[in-house]
């Protein structure tokens, strides 16, 4: 079971990289008159922030919830989890200029812990 | 090679949106040199108080020039669209009025797409079939004379799309409520929703009162799982929300006027009015009574547009502005009606139906709805391209005292054509002063140069009335205590350290009234130019408090 976790992974997360690709394209031809490098810098900025860290959250419901259901809502996820987090996080003293970098990345901790969960448990 | 046909015009749809709502807009530019796209003083509201939050550091005080210069006034607005936005100006790049913005299209995007997967549960073909009317949220018309959906975007109702994205992810949510630990993800959803537009937390738990209800009537079994589920999200919730939670109590539920019930036909603001729909509403009406005969099957896609409906029009028993704003995303809530209309059709028509059917279908309605041909009385997206309320050089002006004064520096803006829209004030970030176009005009008028005009000390007043915080549960309000509940002062213009005199106006009167004053000031010795462009200058008096206008004015020839 744990080796096709593993794959369903392997092949998700192949999934995620081909839509970030899709997205950046998009956003080259609809925001046309902006650089290539603004723009994916802003397509990576929603994939880091909105995008992965509720994906791989979402994981918890894996068997479940299909790939789309899993991507979508974890956007809800990610955004509900991240705005929260970084309003207390900053009345808290953490200048918000932190919280881009050290939310997402603990969110895909947490989510990748989940995953190695749900591969020991079965 | 294998391909996914509902993902491919999945992708599509999202774009479509994303190029109705935002590229057009934005004239195909992410980053912009100054707030564009913004047409009314929310908008600005919400840029100003995103880059105040961004400066600060945090929101554990409004920053002072939105709240009339008090450096103690508590963060009041839910936070969670500023945070999101500013999180995301940082890792992209993009100032806070790009990125909040962006952030903003973004997610009405996503309400579509969250909806669409709720549909899917009750039917792909469906789904696939209703999901192209959500185009109609970026619609210029109302069906009235308020203006149309895309007002909210333009408008700044911001915090409203936010809201309703968290929203509609409680409607998934319920629609799966059988998952596993499901109340984790709604104690979440209903904290995002708390904490970024608490008026629909409001609809959110009177949608789950009427699902539970909705379920006791068709399954006949009362699932006490269910309860116990909403116990703990209710506990995380609170945990999770609480101090938010508190000082929305003291701020906006203490100074806001108590419900009362008033009918409202129609509104100033933007809106979508069931005749806006045209020859859709047929479609939307059908299914409406097509959708009765599979409550039954699966009941929660349908009452969630029911719902909506009655939210919507609620502007009937009393809700007001917040019935309004839900119907500008009629287009969304009400999809499921009109995609159960076109499938039923087509399946009585073709027996055996496919998901390529419903694509194709989907793709000539939304080609329909972005208006690249027209039908009669089939409202579609119209193009709208502007910069906006804002210019670079009255951007350019405000932006000059960030640098260039000290933090305590009070300015005050003589009359300006876009000064009316007084929130774009805030982005001098300082205390800052409007004078009152009446007085103004009447001075014109009297052909005289006054010393003291009415003006208005600028920052969301009305709002929470600079509520400041004495103990956890203790509120005092600096705009009752310190201001007589009104920021209507009679100014002297000789205690002000900034003027704003704009130098070109759509009324050549002002114009050169604003220039003469000018010239008075700078005669004293100790006042000067420090700052001028294309359109308007900035003055600084070194002795504010000195004589510097004749206490019985100026009279002009």
């Amino acid at each position: 079971m744990k080796k096709e976790l593993t794959e369903k992974l392997k092949k998700e997360s192949l999934s995620i990289l081909i839509l970030f690709l899709v997205i950046i394209i998009m956003f080259k031809i609809l925001f046309y008159k902006e650089g290539f490098l603004a723009v994916l810098r802003a397509v990576f900025a929603l994939f880091w922030v909105f995008v992965l860290p509720g994906f791989y959250l979402m994981y918890y419901w894996h068997e479940q919830l299909e790939f789309m259901v899993r991507l979508i809502i974890g956007i809800a996820v990610s955004s509900a989890i991240i705005g929260i987090a970084s309003y207390y996080l900053g009345l808290l003293g953490l200048n918000i200029m932190y919280h881009g970098i050290i939310l997402p990345a603990a969110c895909l901790i947490a989510g990748f812990f989940i995953i190695y969960k749900e591969g020991k448990e079965k | 090679m294998k391909y996914d046909l509902e993902k491919i015009f999945l992708v599509i749809v999202f774009g479509a949106l994303l190029w109705a709502g935002a590229a057009n807009l934005w004239d195909y530019r992410l980053n912009h040199e100054f707030p564009y796209g913004l047409l009314a003083s929310d908008a600005f509201q919400h840029q100003a108080r995103a880059e105040g939050i961004k400066l600060n550091g945090n929101y554990r005080y409004e920053p002072f020039y939105i709240s009339g210069g008090f450096k103690d006034a508590i963060g009041f607005y839910a936070p969670v669209m500023y945070h999101l936005g500013i999180v995301f100006s940082y890792i992209s790049g993009l100032e806070t009025w790009d990125s909040v913005y962006l952030l903003v299209f973004i997610f009405g995007c996503l309400i579509a797409m969250i909806m669409y997967l709720i549909i899917k549960g009750f039917n792909k073909n469906v789904a696939i079939l209703s999901i192209p009317l959500a185009i109609l949220i970026f619609s210029s018309k109302s069906g009235g004379a308020s203006p149309g959906p895309y007002a909210g975007f333009t408008w700044g109702v911001w915090p409203a799309y936010i809201g309703n994205f968290f929203l509609i992810s409680v409607f998934w949510l319920m629609a799966n409520f059988d998952l596993k630990k499901s109340y984790l993800l709604l104690a979440v959803f209903l904290s995002g929703l708390a904490l970024a537009h608490t008026s629909e937390f409001v609809f959110a738990v009177l949608f789950i009162a009427i699902y539970l209800a909705a379920d006791f009537f068709f399954t006949k079994k009362l699932d006490l799982g269910k309860f116990k589920k909403l116990a703990y999200a209710a506990g995380i919730f609170a945990a999770i929300s609480a101090y938010y939670l508190v000082i929305f109590k003291f701020t906006y539920i203490d100074t806001q006027p108590p419900y009362s019930f008033l009918i409202e036909r129609v509104t100033p603001d933007p809106a979508l009015y069931l005749s806006g729909f045209g020859v859709i509403l047929i479609f939307i009406i059908t299914g409406l009574i097509f959708s009765l005969f599979f409550l039954k099957k699966n009941f929660l896609p349908i009452i969630a547009g029911m719902f909506m409906l009655a939210i919507g029009a609620g502007n009937y028993y009393g809700l007001g502005r917040h019935a309004f704003r839900v119907r500008t995303l009629w287009p969304i809530y009400l999809s499921i009606f009109f995609g159960l209309t076109l499938y039923q059709t087509g399946k009585f028509l073709v027996k055996k139906w496919k998901t390529a059917y419903s694509v194709g279908i989907g793709m000539v309605f939304l080609l329909l709805f972005i208006g690249l041909f027209n039908a009669p009385f089939v409202p579609h997206y119209e193009k709208m391209s502007t910069p906006g309320m804002m210019d670079i050089y009255h951007w350019n002006i405000l932006n000059w005292f960030k640098d260039n004064t000290n933090e305590d520096s009070v300015v005050y803006f003589l009359y300006g054509d876009i000064y009316g829209q007084n929130a774009l004030l805030r982005n001098a970030k300082r205390t800052h002063y409007l004078v009152n176009t009446q007085d103004y005009t009447n001075a014109i008028n009297d052909k005289i140069i006054k010393r003291r005009y009415a003006s208005r000390l600028g920052g969301d007043s009305a709002g929470v009335f600079y509520a400041y915080r004495r103990g956890l549960f203790s509120y005092g309000y600096h705009y009752t205590e310190e201001f007589n509940s009104t920021s209507a002062k009679i100014i002297d213009l000789c205690d002000m350290d900034y003027y704003v005199i704009d130098r070109v106006s759509r009324q050549p009167v002002i114009a050169q009234y604003n220039t003469i004053i000018k010239d008075v000031l700078v005669k004293n010795e100790f006042i000067e130019e420090v700052y001028s462009n294309e359109v308007s200058s900035i003055v600084r008096n070194n002795k504010p408090g000195q004589d510097c206008i004749p206490n019985e004015g100026v009279r002009l020839e």
